[in-house]
């Protein structure tokens, strides 16, 4: 047996999993997790909330049927915030990541790679977890063009945003994966042929592409090692001889966007679980009203609560023409924006998350931690692939839809 | 955000209003949601005024609709299911 799973596992103090899977592992096996919004036929699946506690899908999701399907061996789902957003104002239901912090979940997938526990953690990147979690840990973390893979059976929070993400030691080993795993399905008609995982890793040759880098990126940067150590990075592309440019692009904006988007998504996709279809229901109610408020109230943590009041901000009222709207037709504009940027360059390169590990631990409000998704969320709105890459406390590449392959390759020309 | 609106908000999620707890979350919102009442307009918004079928389906012709055709559904949902369940009942 490669892992000592089992084993480990009862000395890990992070809750890194909910649920351990019996599977037989041999020497040459690549061992996988996936995070706990993944559906698997008759294990139960979570979501990291109380509300789905006791959910035994009867199904399996089309991506982790695709996994199991070329050989990867699945020995655990993973723990995660509740619904993926990032405890601050409760607990997270199954634990906290303690080696790190007494306060989230936020880590599992990253520890579970860190730990040597699994070769990849697979997880749904909404906004950048896959990353900016794999980075912090100094760990690949990569997110590929949306559709890349079907949604079907993965639990729907973010679903314009959210992409299946892998987390890996080694961007050999999430390269190989995709190669496998990347399929366009009838079960998701946003599902879409992606054919850059077949060609050749030690083949692919971009070193003449175009670098655009942000100006005056640096000063959002809250944490002064990360834009110390950033522009360090630039200097060591150059060294590599990358061809780089500086562009504008106004990324706090363009978080604007994001976030107004995709907390009005969350909350309407929350609206399904009202006790009678789907999730806990309450023991004592007079009448239909008061089951679905008390089982929601019961069920869903605060993070959760606070999430869905934000997005019915939003479009509450005059904010729905004023906020809402507003964002909807700028998102369509920031396509078109991206689309001529990436036609002219190949990668936007930035750094990972404005603060360092341990200003992060320290963020208390909102506010604050949708601001540490700056650099990776915009990937999300627009659907490009991206990549956190472990140097100099990392970089992180975005490159333009389907074109995947460029952020390996950049991978692999740091690594050298 | 006011005493009012905020129950509002709760009724329309779905959940129980109690008060130390969405004063809580009212609170910690304060500062996100302000930033969101002064999004900024991109260029060109005012000139969005179609979307191709294309745009939304790869098989389908490049005809189009107007905006306010496509919103129209969109804007019905601006109430949550449990607005429209109380109002019917």
């Amino acid at each position: 047996m490669k892992h000592d799973f089992i084993e480990k596992l009862k000395n890990d103090k992070n809750n890194s999993f909910i649920n351990t899977i019996d599977n037989d592992i041999n020497d040459d096996d690549i061992i996988v997790s996936i995070s706990d919004e993944y559906a698997l036929k008759d294990i139960k699946m979570t979501a990291g909330s109380k509300m789905l506690e006791d959910f035994t899908p009867k199904y399996t999701a089309s991506v982790v049927k695709n996994i199991i399907d070329n050989g990867y061996k699945i020995i655990g789902k993973t723990n995660m915030d509740e619904f993926g957003i990032i405890s601050h104002l409760s607990k997270p239901y199954f634990g906290a990541n303690e080696d790190i912090t007494d306060k989230n979940a936020y880590f599992s997938s990253s520890l579970a790679i860190k730990n040597d526990l699994v070769d990849i953690a697979i997880i749904n990147d909404n906004s950048g977890v896959s990353r900016i979690s794999a980075n912090y840990l100094e760990l690949y973390g990569f997110k590929p063009t949306f559709g890349t893979t079907s949604r079907a059976g993965v639990i729907q929070t973010f679903n314009t945003f959210g992409q299946t993400a892998a987390i890996s030691k080694d961007y050999n080993n999430i390269y190989d994966l995709f190669n496998q795993i990347a399929k366009k399905e009838n079960n998701d008609l946003l599902s879409l042929e992606n054919n850059e995982f077949k060609k050749d890793i030690n083949s692919i040759d971009y070193k003449d592409m175009k670098i655009a880098i942000i100006n005056d990126v640096e000063n959002l940067i809250k944490s002064k090692d990360i834009k110390d150590k950033y522009l360090t990075s630039i200097e060591l592309l150059k060294d590599k001889g990358l061809n780089i440019e500086s562009i504008d692009l106004d990324l706090e904006n363009i978080k604007l966007v994001t976030d107004i988007l995709s907390n009005t998504e969350f909350s309407s996709n929350m609206n399904r679980y009202n006790g009678i279809i789907y999730g806990h229901r309450t023991e004592e109610y007079n009448n239909t009203t008061e089951l679905f408020e008390k089982s929601r109230s019961e069920g869903f943590g605060l993070d959760v609560k606070e999430r869905i009041v934000l997005g019915l901000s939003f479009i509450n009222g005059e904010n729905h023409d004023n906020i809402y709207e507003v964002a909807r037709k700028n998102r369509n504009i920031l396509w078109t924006l991206f689309d001529n940027l990436f036609k002219n360059y190949d990668l936007i390169i930035t750094p990972v998350s404005p603060y360092n590990l341990e200003d992060f631990n320290n963020l208390n409000s909102i506010d604050e931690l949708l601001y540490n998704d700056i650099f990776t969320s915009f990937a999300n709105l627009y659907g490009a692939p991206s990549i956190s890459i472990p140097i100099n406390s990392g970089i992180l590449a975005t490159a333009g839809k389907l074109n995947d392959s460029k952020l390996i390759y950049l991978a692999k020309v740091l690594g050298e | 955000m006011n005493d009012e609106i905020l129950k509002k908000i709760y009724k329309s999620a779905g959940l129980l209003y109690i008060e130390d707890e969405a004063k809580n979350i009212s609170n910690d919102l304060e500062d996100i949601i302000l930033k969101a009442t002064r999004i900024e307009k991109l260029e060109g918004i005012e000139t969005y005024n179609t979307i191709n079928f294309s745009d939304l389906r790869d098989n389908s012709e490049g005809d189009t609709f107007s905006v306010e055709e496509a919103l129209y559904n969109t804007k019905q949902s601006k109430y949550s299911y449990f607005e429209i369940k109380e109002f019917v009942e």
